[in-house]
């Protein structure tokens, strides 16, 4: 049974109303590979502030986060007791899904702390804020009786928050059909990295991303400021570091030397203060020694640094497995291997070895 | 593929040089020095360019490009060739610089005139990697010669395999995972990593321990901060409760010398709260000591009743003799008849025991030695020690009755509640001082528990990642080790029978022997000739020469699927003795039925290749 609470903002009936989306915060997380892991974390507590920083100086009224806010069970007190301090001084109403990232053990923490925060559960829960309707639940328990249970007012504009993925139920079955027959009018969805926009039926559903990126495959971040009276959204992007990725042609280098200057100029529009993921392509020549080049060029370089090789041999592989010879014969059977990159790897190390070069 | 001619602009010691080329057999007999090792490698060069980069040769390590650099001269290496493939002409013209950057290369249909894209111009041609050309179309002097302590096993499974030694690759890859995880026993990086995974698991279950107890001191220290507050009011109002009994005391004292006095008195009074009941006792057994005779008599006394109503008679019947004479004399008589009565009748007699005064006394003293030592002091002594202290309390007791009244009854009472409240807060700053020792035990534990945990947890990743790719690392090394040994077992039962075949028909050809060779998957040859199979080190370096030329022409045969385009042949028989070379240059002569030989030598002797 849905358990209702309302919270009637008069100022705000049948005004414009601004409401923040966000999702996938993860505070506290581990960071492996950045140059101070301690200071990362402290800059996404300070991207969290910013956020709600933001929202009181454009007037949003109400902050929804649609899970992952904390990150496993290494969130700190410490942590918890400042996102607290940060909602309590907020002005926005605040409504947090706790997500697949997380005991309910610091929900419980901050709900304690700062009792104006609203949290969702396994069943659906309804907030009103003027005559906007913030409903959500906690995925993956009993979810086919539970969407049968959805029930709204369609006088209302009703939002959904959930987090989980809408292609992959493994995090809890997001029901598309359900939502495209509901009066929604948004789905503020959590659990994807990057922002993306959806549609179930005339249902506008939004991936808002992550609010600073903590990997590399986080290329974005911000989050999605919803107005009600228009219907429309707007992302707005927001970082204090970000994710650049750079390919990296190494075909035509055939010495160190060169890769080092290659390597030099391809990085230098890149900011010191960034992550950096590159990756090397191409045709990689015999004897050119990329990844111990790369680590004594980019070493240190920037915050954080993933390299990636995907550059392949110097050899037309579809002649050589002709071959009468152990190369020909290794080669074609590497061919067979159906994983891409194992059978790369095993072509590189296998061809490099009858070259001696292992 | 056949080459027509090739036009060499420079190229090592050679410099605008043309030779044109027919079918069948060519033969280059020019003397040592003049570059026809050179020409092998132009024609070599034309077909697959040069290799850049840096390799041994003798003393040295240098690039093709630096090596075939034309001799005292900056000229621009290189040249044109001219070949003939599929009915088509084509002329390959190819200069080269320092680096692969430099070099052009133009392939021109010389029928059409259209340049055609080919950027490896020799597997265009010949379908071959520069590799499999020079095992197989290429064959200067060291390819055929052997050695006397030469393993021709070896030799041959290199030649097949074009790989020099497999079981050293083996070796290496073995190396390789052994550096990542030893077969036997604990070692190499997985074994370090996961020795360090273990570790980082344990600090992380100490993360985990030190953030429950942490969060229990929390606790623990929240409680502690409200017990303490509450206590904090509690005192407050203890000592605001003292201070105003303490205020209403001084005012109502007056002064801390009458109130002392009081104390004193009452303290004193309270002392001798028995000596008025005793006084009276006391009193009471004096007056039976003064009445008591020292010793006890008897005592005889008149009945007095009796003797009152003789006295009363006689005196009746001595008035009534005045009235009545004999009336009064009766009465008279009768009250002298009760006056001898009242003597005959008398009351019991009382006898005091013997020592009755002494007992009086002894009660006495023991009444009185509560106020006085009485010592050696006699019953009067005593007794004026007594008065005396009597005395004293009584003058105490007005006193202290009319101090009473100055002071008043409160402070008795007051002094009584003070001194509760007095205990009540010593008690409560024991409690408080229990609950700061207790929080100062719990903040001093909490210091210790350091912890990070998402420190921990990141090294745990980091550690978990590099474990990863380690075992990966490991797995590629032993599916590599693992396909090539298939692709050895591959080729050795996919190509070694054919090899064999054609190699043995050869052999047969030329030495007019009924060889049988047998081989097997690990290369070990063998030659069976009149019913005995011999290893082919039982044979002469002469037939072991064949046998190899035999097996480079049936490993080019199988190569080219049968139609060798052409051989270049560099001097590769000069140290044959005369009946090998013959079955050599026969071989050759044989083979230029159908594929372009082109012969380089220095000697005079041509053999079976001789225009004749």
């Amino acid at each position: 049974m849905a358990a209702i609470q309302n919270f009637t903002n008069f100022f705000g009936l049948g005004a414009t109303m601004k409401i923040i989306h966000t999702a996938d915060i993860h505070l506290d997380s581990p960071l492996v590979g950045v140059a101070d892991s301690a200071l990362r974390r402290t800059e996404l507590l300070r991207a969290f502030a910013n956020m709600s920083a933001f929202a009181d100086n454009s007037g949003v009224e109400a902050i929804v986060v649609a899970g992952d806010l904390f990150d496993e069970s290494c969130v700190s007190h410490k942590t918890v007791a400042t996102v607290a301090q940060i909602i309590s001084e907020s002005r926005a109403q605040w409504f947090v899904l706790r997500g697949n990232h997380g005991s309910s053990a610091p929900y419980a923490a901050l709900k304690n702390l700062c009792p104006k925060v609203n949290l969702f559960d396994e069943n659906w829960m309804q907030y009103t804020v003027g005559n906007v309707c913030i409903c959500g639940r906690e995925l993956g328990v009993d979810d086919v009786a539970k969407w049968a249970q959805l029930s709204l007012d369609p006088a209302k504009y009703n939002i959904l928050v959930l987090h989980g993925d809408v292609d992959d139920p493994t995090y809890g079955d997001i029901d598309k059909k359900a939502i495209a027959a509901a009066p929604v009018k948004y789905v503020a969805l959590g659990h994807r990295h990057s922002f993306a926009e959806h549609k179930f039926g005339r249902v506008r559903v939004c991936y808002s991303g992550v609010l600073e990126v903590r990997g590399f495959d986080e290329d974005t971040s911000g989050f999605v400021l919803l107005d009600t009276d228009a219907d429309a959204i707007k992302f707005v992007p927001q970082h204090i570091r970000s994710a650049e990725t750079l390919r990296v042609d190494v075909s035509a280098v055939t010495t160190d030397l060169a890769l080092e200057k290659a390597l030099i100029d391809a990085v230098s529009n890149v900011s010191a203060r960034n992550y950096l993921n590159l990756e090397f392509v191409g045709i990689l020549q015999e004897g050119v020694r990329l990844n111990a080049v790369a680590q004594d060029v980019l070493s240190g370089r920037f915050f954080a640094l993933r390299t990636k090789n995907r550059t392949t041999v110097p050899y037309d592989l579809q002649k050589l497995q002709q071959e009468v010879s152990l190369r020909g014969e290794f080669v074609k059977l590497a061919l067979a291997i159906t994983d891409e990159e194992e059978r790369a790897a095993v072509l590189e190390l296998g061809l490099r070895a009858l070259n001696g070069e292992v | 593929m056949k080459i027509i001619s090739l036009q060499i602009a420079s190229f090592g010691k050679l410099k605008n040089f043309h030779c044109d080329f027919s079918n069948g057999i060519n033969v280059l007999q020019k003397k040592n020095g003049f570059g026809k090792t050179t020409l092998a490698n132009f024609i070599r060069a034309m077909l697959f360019g040069f290799d850049y980069k840096r390799t041994k040769r003798g003393s040295e390590s240098v690039s093709d490009a630096a090596f075939w650099a034309t001799w005292n001269s900056t000229e621009k290496i290189g040249g044109s060739m001219v070949v003939e493939h599929q009915g088509d002409t084509y002329r390959i013209e190819r200069f080269f610089g320092a680096t692969a950057k430099a070099e052009t290369l133009s392939v021109v249909n010389t029928k059409t005139g259209k340049a055609q894209n080919i950027s490896n111009v020799g597997e265009f041609f010949l379908g071959l990697t520069a590799e499999s050309y020079d095992r197989s179309t290429y064959l200067p002097q060291e390819a055929v010669e052997i050695s006397s302590n030469e393993n021709f096993d070896s030799r041959l499974a290199g030649l097949v395999q074009n790989a020099q030694d497999y079981d050293g690759v083996q070796e290496k890859l073995r190396k390789y995972r052994k550096d990542l995880k030893y077969e036997r026993g604990d070692g190499g990086v997985i074994y370090q990593l996961e020795t360090q995974k273990m570790q980082l698991q344990r600090q992380l279950d100490g993360c985990r321990q030190a953030q429950r107890r942490e969060k229990e001191i929390d606790v623990r220290l929240q409680q502690i901060d409200v017990q303490r507050q509450s206590l904090q009011k509690e005192i407050q109002s203890c000592n605001s409760h003292i201070s105003a009994l303490q205020t209403a005391e001084q005012s109502n004292v007056g002064n801390m010398q009458e109130r002392e006095k009081l104390q004193r008195l009452e303290s004193a009074l309270a002392r001798l709260a028995d000596l008025e009941q005793d006084k009276v006792a006391c009193d009471a057994l004096a007056e039976k000591i003064e009445k008591t005779p020292e010793i006890a008599t008897k005592q005889r006394k008149l009945h007095l009743p009796l003797l009152i109503a003789a006295i009363c008679a006689l005196a009746a019947g001595v008035g009534l003799c005045f009235w009545m004479l004999a009336v009064g004399l009766g009465v008279a008589a009768v009250g002298a008849v009760l006056f001898a009565l009242s003597f005959v009748v008398r009351p019991a007699i009382k006898t005091l025991p013997a020592g009755e005064k002494d007992y009086y006394l002894t009660e006495y003293f023991n009444i009185a030695s509560k106020y006085v030592f009485c010592g050696e002091m006699d019953f009067h002594r005593v007794q004026k020690e007594l008065w005396q202290i009597y005395n004293d309390y009584v003058g105490d007791k007005r006193e202290y009755a009319a101090l009473k009244k100055t002071v008043g009854s409160a402070p008795a009472h007051g002094d009584a509640q003070l001194r509760q409240l007095q205990q009540s807060l010593a008690e409560l700053q024991h409690a408080s001082d229990c609950l700061s020792r207790e929080e100062g035990g719990l903040i001093a534990e909490r210091k210790t528990l350091r912890y990070d945990f998402a420190v921990v947890q990141e090294s745990l990743l980091g550690v978990e990642q590099q474990l990863q790719e380690a075992k990966r690392n490991y797995q590629i090394a032993l599916r590599t080790s693992e396909l090539l040994a298939q692709a050895k077992e591959n080729l050795s039962t996919g190509y070694l029978p054919e090899l064999c075949a054609k190699c043995q028909q050869l052999l047969c050809q030329i030495t007019e022997e009924p060889y049988q060779l047998v081989v097997d998957r690990n290369f070990d040859i063998k030659l069976q000739t009149g019913g005995v199979t011999k290893s082919l080190d039982y044979f002469s370096r002469g037939i072991r020469e064949i046998t190899l030329l035999s097996f480079r022409i049936a490993l080019a045969q199988l190569l080219y699927d049968g139609n060798i385009p052409f051989v270049i042949v560099d001097d590769a028989f000069v140290n044959f003795d005369e009946p090998n070379f013959l079955r050599a240059t026969a071989l050759l002569k044989n083979l230029s039925r159908n594929t372009q030989v082109i012969y380089f030598t220095c000697q005079n002797r041509l053999g079976h290749l001789s225009a004749k």
